[in-house]
């Protein structure tokens, strides 16, 4: 029992004597309550629905104060207006926006003569819980509109046309975009943090700190490097991955190119970040326990595996940072709706900015001595 | 900045890790195709003092030169000019020599790096086992590809920390002839050694203790200074006799060597005189000269403890 002791009070003497592994070990599980109770529990809000009126009759217009009417109150979707359906097309394919309301131009017409018209809503089947919201929104709308204030003064009732842009998208295509980033973010972890720190521990960057290479090439070789292995993990998830899920035409050769890139922009974001969070660390313990704590701080809140809608205002300030919420976003406009490159360019933009600098900070922040 | 035919010239030499005074004002001065040998126990402040010179740390005081150049501002020029040993091994154990000696041509910008990694292969016999990992080399072929990847840019300085610790006497003595050949063609060469025998080898030592150079100069220079006067004494139950001695005035020192016995003092007539009454039909007393080890243990017991 002697030596039993001996074992424990040696690992507790050091488990103390690291601070950040007391620090994640103790607060990780209350982060991961937190963040997965919001990230799964919320209800979806401020989905953005395009409003096409092509009837600006009075019924018509009714219709447009209950949406307006939601926003302000239930705030499940908030309109905007359009002119024309194909500008709103485009939008909603761009991902701009949820859905489409469309008023045909006879409503009013037909509502008056009690002839049961429909509007349309046109949604983005990309993301069922979204939709699901929006539809479970209107549904409740409809009747409201219908009922009678006083006397019934209509005879005709409105009801709602489900018009989905996509073809069908089961959980696990939805869940793809999730993966393929996370694929990238496990071999950053290891390329640009673990491999790091092993050096460090194992007296290996005392070597080539001695030499005349500078803090950028250093950084910049460490994060290309690891950027190489994470791309390759990234494409072998957006090829095979893809074919497992039942993506349509999953061997696009324009859509593999595409999403090419944004494995390339989300690897050298997520490498660079790894490599500005290591900069200081030498315990090699760390990086496995910051693991865990970056997985759910930055994977969850990222709309990978429930849309960011539902989320608290403070983890919606986490998604605007995160650069998993970029990649994430992307990969869903060219996975699940074969979107070309300017759906993906603020995503792009914020990447390679993220970058920049990640990287700018990591090498003001490296210690060139020891 | 002018070497002044030095290698290393650099005064005042001072780090300390928070309120530890690690290396206190340490003076320096290494011609150049010397070989310098830097002793001192652990923890002394050695490999501390060669971090700086190659800008591994910064000084918190001191100023001088190293290669001509200012150490404390032109450390990036110095590190192109200087091979630096560590004392772990630091390289790659899942690539093969050639690989490791590529990765630090390549570091170095060394041109034609192919021929370089060749050559170097060449001159310490390994290029048989260029394509070995080097995570399968006993300790002495690891030693051999540090050295082999400290030359590779033709330093014109070696700092070597260490090198021989754990490893045989056979690869020792043909890692100090390698030191010697490359000496004679004028490579200055700054070693931390634990070894008598090696320090020995050195064209001239310092010693430093906690933080403190204690000695310096040529063996003889540091026998003559230490001014230290050794009796072996022989006989039966030296642990008795030893006990029997300590803290008798003159005796400052009192080392087991194998089946003998060390007293050592600086003060000659003190020793005698405590000595004197033990010099019977039991124990032999035979005076020695003063070898290098019981000089550094009597300059070690003597200097002042920073840390204590």
């Amino acid at each position: 029992m002697h030596r039993v002791w001996a074992i424990i009070e040696r690992d507790l003497r050091r488990f103390r004597r690291s601070p950040t592994l007391v620090f994640i070990s103790i607060v990780m599980p209350l982060v991961q309550l937190v963040v997965l109770g919001y990230a799964f529990g919320g209800k979806i809000k401020h989905l953005v629905v395009g409003v096409v009126d092509m009837d600006h009759a009075v019924p018509a217009v009714k219709l447009q104060e209950m949406f307006q009417a939601i926003a302000a109150n239930a705030d499940t979707f908030t309109p905007i207006y359009y002119y024309d359906e194909t500008t709103a097309l485009r939008d909603l394919k761009n991902g701009r926006i949820s859905g489409i309301l469309e008023i045909p131009p006879d409503f009013s017409r037909r509502l008056l003569a009690g002839a049961n018209p429909r509007i349309a809503l046109v949604e983005d089947n990309t993301d069922q819980f979204s939709v699901a919201a929006l539809e479970g929104s209107l549904d409740a709308l409809l009747p409201a509109y219908n009922a009678a204030p006083v006397s019934p003064r209509l005879s005709a009732t409105v009801t709602l046309k489900v018009v989905e842009v996509y073809p069908y998208v089961p959980y696990i295509q939805f869940l793809l975009p999730g993966v393929i980033v996370l694929a990238v973010f496990i071999s950053a972890m290891i390329g640009g943090g673990i491999i790091f720190i092993d050096d460090k521990a194992r007296g290996l960057h005392e070597g080539y700190l001695v030499t005349p290479i500078s803090k950028f090439e250093l950084i910049l070789g460490f994060t290309l490097s690891g950027a190489v292995k994470a791309i390759i993990a990234g494409t072998v998830l957006i090829t095979v991955g893809s074919i497992i899920a039942g993506i349509p035409d999953p061997l696009n050769p324009l859509r593999l190119a595409r999403m090419f890139i944004l494995v390339i922009a989300t690897a050298l974001a997520l490498i660079s970040m790894m490599f500005l969070i290591m900069v200081r660390v030498n315990d090699p313990l760390v990086p496995r326990a910051i693991f865990g704590m970056l997985n759910t701080v930055l994977y969850f809140p990222s709309g990978a595996v429930y849309p960011t809608q539902s989320f608290p205002q403070w983890m919606k300030a986490i998604t605007v940072v995160d650069p998993f919420t970029y990649a994430v976003h992307g990969f869903k406009q060219l996975v699940l709706k074969n979107t070309g490159l300017v759906a993906i360019s603020g995503d792009l933009l914020f990447l390679f900015c993220f970058t920049a600098l990640a990287m700018g900070i990591a090498t003001l922040l490296f210690r060139r001595t020891l | 900045m002018n070497s002044n035919g030095f290698a290393i010239d650099v005064r005042d030499v001072t780090k300390k890790f928070g309120s530890r005074t690690v290396v206190n004002h340490i003076a320096m001065q290494v011609r150049h195709g010397e070989i310098y040998g830097f002793l001192g126990p652990n923890g002394s402040g050695k490999t501390t003092f060669l971090r700086m010179l190659c800008g591994l740390l910064r000084p918190d005081a001191g100023s001088g030169q190293c290669l001509g150049l200012d150490f404390r501002t032109q450390s990036g020029e110095i590190k192109k000019r200087v091979g630096y040993m560590t004392q772990r091994f630091s390289f790659y154990e899942d690539l093969s020599l050639e690989e490791n000696l590529d990765f630090i041509a390549r570091i170095y910008s060394v041109p034609d790096r192919k021929s370089a990694v060749d050559k170097s292969l060449e001159r310490l016999g390994m290029t048989e086992r260029r394509k070995q990992l080097a995570g399968q080399l006993s300790g002495g072929w690891k030693q051999r590809l540090a050295l082999s990847a400290c030359l590779i840019h033709e330093p014109q300085l070696l700092l070597l920390d260490e090198p021989t610790a754990g490893v045989d006497p056979k690869a020792r003595r043909d890692f100090w002839d390698e030191i010697h050949r490359l000496a004679a063609a004028g490579l200055t060469v700054l070693i931390t050694t634990h070894y008598m025998d090696e320090a020995e080898r050195c064209h001239r030592l310092a010693y430093i203790a906690y933080g403190n150079l204690l000695a310096g100069g040529t063996v003889p220079d540091v026998l003559k200074n230490a001014k230290l006067t050794t009796w072996e004494v022989t006989g039966n139950d030296l642990p008795a006799l030893a006990e029997k001695l300590r803290g008798k005035p003159g005796i400052e020192q009192i080392v087991a060597f194998g089946s003998t016995l060390h007293v050592s003092g600086r003060d000659e007539t003190a020793l005698r005189e405590s000595a004197t009454p033990f010099m019977t039909g039991a124990w032999r007393w035979q005076p020695i000269p003063s070898g290098l080890e019981d000089v550094f243990i009597s300059l070690m017991e003597t200097a002042k403890d920073n840390f204590s």
